[in-house]
């Protein structure tokens, strides 16, 4: 499929298909990944678990195109991304929040969300150079674009302010706003519930579902409770190797997870 | 509506095009009047046109996009010598022409450094431009048949049309140079409202969030190198006419470091803060000097002085002013409108 179709699919509200094959990486002597095969398919709402280390933010990193795998493939909706360049997530319509925020602190919470929208048809650099009506135009668009997505989460009276201004939780808000103006097919969420309130994740669980209709997630999460409520399949990563794959009743009766969790807090005391 | 409102609503072009030329008649008139009182500060302002020119474009590549950059003088350098090589060949150009000319070799220059620049962070930047600095003069004095070495090549001298042929020669060149400066300060303040500017902030704080957010983050840093040598051949080439002159010994390491010290005094990142650290570099070197004399002292402390006291007004300034003379007057300008509202919330 070209690009420019998918592109145009992702418009218009087809949630994306995700697929990893046998991937792995290597990080020096560090495996963070050995072999891991797992989808997310369309339309889905998929959980990523896992101790500490377990190699989940890494997975997501090879499917950003940050992380290069030492082997295995990536594909998106049935084509091959391998290789892909992290700049070009956003036209395929796949969006991801990271896991310490990395909002711009320096630009107000507007610009932040401005930033995450689609790069389609931007006036060229002349027409901003000059200030030209047509830059105006676009960049009112995408301020407009911008204020209603923070509308749509309910802080858009935050637009103004710069992020290390405000709460943790509104900052998580304002890091998912920017992830979702570009309307995407595929969102990755790695751990959005860390630092919210009970209330908050309450917030955190209904958005997410009011999303499915649009969009496939794969959810990263240490909150096992938000991660069983929210998602049909879930994967389970242990020191870079798939140890589980299954429903969350499947998950909470499998052995070796149980065992990988508990090692894990074993060895954090 | 106010006024200035009503105007913004006409668009970004109008509104920093009127403040522009607005600029030019303001300071247009001042340096007239100043004339009268004293030409050679008429003739140092001229120097500001140019400093501020290419400490614009330096801020956007330091201070927005976070590229340092220590060769900024070699780059005013390929300007200025474009300049009086075009002039050698066609002696009556319009200066107009002949910036352009400047301004486009600069920036097909500042195409390969900046490209290089882009994969460079930190100290191994700022060693690459250190490099530049240091070592382009040396071209110079390397095709000698080209650039004439050490002396240099002579540019003529700017003069003023016949129908304004009162108007003195200091001040007809400080009113050739605000058109420049000031359509260059148009143009930057234009492009920071946009994406574009929005991008080059986003670089420097986070790469990786940049990236994955669409922008092409090597692609932007290119941008924003050329943009900022495009002011920086524009500068020299207004320097090339000032001073008559394009010479290796114009752009020294210190002309590099000095426009960085004007960027930080003026306000890192900010273009009023351009104009007033290129004030600053201009004019503190002539009052620390009336000062040193003042003190007389024995000619070998004498001789050392104002180096030492232009460092120690620096830290002392950075320590006071944090973010720069703008920033120093935003917190002003804030703290005054706190006051007002404080005295009509007791009214
Ligand atoms: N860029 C890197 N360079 C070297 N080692 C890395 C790098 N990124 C991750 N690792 C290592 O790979 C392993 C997996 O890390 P990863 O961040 O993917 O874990 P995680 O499952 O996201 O953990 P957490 O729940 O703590 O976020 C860890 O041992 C980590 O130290
Ligand atoms: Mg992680």
């Amino acid at each position: 499929m070209s690009q420019a179709a998918s592109a145009s699919a992702a418009d218009a509200g087809e949630p994306g298909a995700l697929e990893v094959r046998s991937l792995s990486v290597r990080f020096g002597g560090v495996v963070a990944l050995d072999g891991v095969s797992l989808s997310v398919p369309a339309g889905a709402i998929v959980g990523i678990i896992g101790p500490n280390g377990a190699g989940k933010t890494t997975l997501f990193n090879v499917v950003s195109g940050l992380v290069d795998p030492a082997g295995g493939d990536v594909t998106y909706n049935g084509r091959r991304i391998n290789g892909i360049r992290p700049h070009e997530l956003n036209r395929l319509g796949i969006s991801r929040t990271l896991q310490g925020l990395g909002l711009w602190r320096a630009l107000t919470v507007i610009e932040n969300v401005m930033i995450g929208a689609r790069r389609g048809s931007s006036p060229g650099f002349a027409s901003a150079l000059l200030g030209l009506p047509r830059s105006d135009r676009y960049e009112a668009a995408l301020k407009e674009q911008a204020l209603a997505q923070l509308k749509a989460l309910g802080i858009e009276e935050y637009a103004n302010r710069h992020p290390g201004t405000l709460p943790y939780g509104v900052q998580k808000w304002v890091s998912l706003a920017r992830a979702l103006i570009s309307r995407p097919a595929l969102l990755l969420l790695d751990e959005p519930a860390s630092g919210l309130s009970a209330n908050e994740q309450k917030q955190l669980i209904a958005l997410l579902r009011s999303l499915k209709e649009r969009m496939s997630i794969a959810l990263v999460e240490h909150r096992l409770d938000l991660v069983m409520s929210l998602c049909e399949h879930i994967h389970v990563l242990d020191f870079g190797r798939l140890i589980a794959s299954g429903s969350p009743t499947e998950i909470q009766n499998n052995k070796k997870v149980t065992d990988a969790y508990l090692g894990s807090e074993l060895t954090d005391a | 509506m106010t006024v200035l409102e009503r105007i913004q609503s006409r668009g970004t072009l109008l509104t920093h095009g009127l403040l522009g030329v607005l600029f030019i008649v303001a300071v247009g008139v001042v340096i007239w009047l100043l004339d009268s009182v004293n030409g050679f500060i008429v003739y140092q302002l001229s120097s500001v046109t140019y400093i501020a020119i290419a400490a614009a474009g330096l801020t956007v590549l330091t201070g927005q996009n976070g590229q340092l950059s220590l060769g900024h003088g070699a780059l005013m350098a390929i300007g200025a010598y474009t300049t009086a090589l075009v002039l050698k060949t066609f002696t009556d150009l319009n200066p107009a022409i002949v910036m352009v000319a400047s301004i486009l070799v600069t920036a097909v220059a500042s195409i390969v450094v900046g490209a290089a620049a882009a994969r460079l962070r930190g100290p191994y930047l700022a060693g690459a431009t250190l490099g530049l600095a240091v070592g382009l003069p040396g071209v110079a004095i390397r095709f000698s048949s080209v650039f004439h070495g050490d002396q240099g090549l002579t540019v003529p001298a700017l003069s003023s049309p016949d129908a304004l042929s009162d108007v003195p020669a200091e001040v007809w060149l400080a009113w050739v140079g605000l058109i420049p400066a000031a359509v260059t300060f148009v143009l930057l303040a234009n492009l920071l409202k946009t994406r574009y500017g929005r991008d080059f902030r986003a670089i420097r704080e986070d790469e990786v969030a940049s990236a994955l957010h669409g922008i092409r983050v090597s692609r932007t840093q290119v941008i924003a190198f050329v943009l900022s040598g495009a002011c920086a051949g524009l500068a020299g080439s207004l320097m090339a006419y000032t001073s008559n002159l394009a010479a290796p010994g114009s752009f020294p390491l210190t002309l590099s470091l000095q426009l960085l010290a004007a960027i930080v005094i003026g306000g890192l990142g900010t273009l009023p803060g351009a104009v007033w650290g290129s004030l600053v570099i201009v004019f503190a070197p002539d009052w620390i000097g009336t000062l040193n004399d003042a003190m007389k002292l024995p000619s070998n402390v004498r001789d050392e002085l104002p180096l030492a006291l232009f460092g120690v007004v620096f830290i002392v300034a950075m320590l006071a002013f944090p973010y720069g003379i703008q920033g120093g007057l935003r917190r002003l300008i804030a703290w005054r409108a706190g006051r007002r509202r404080a005295a009509a919330a007791q009214a």
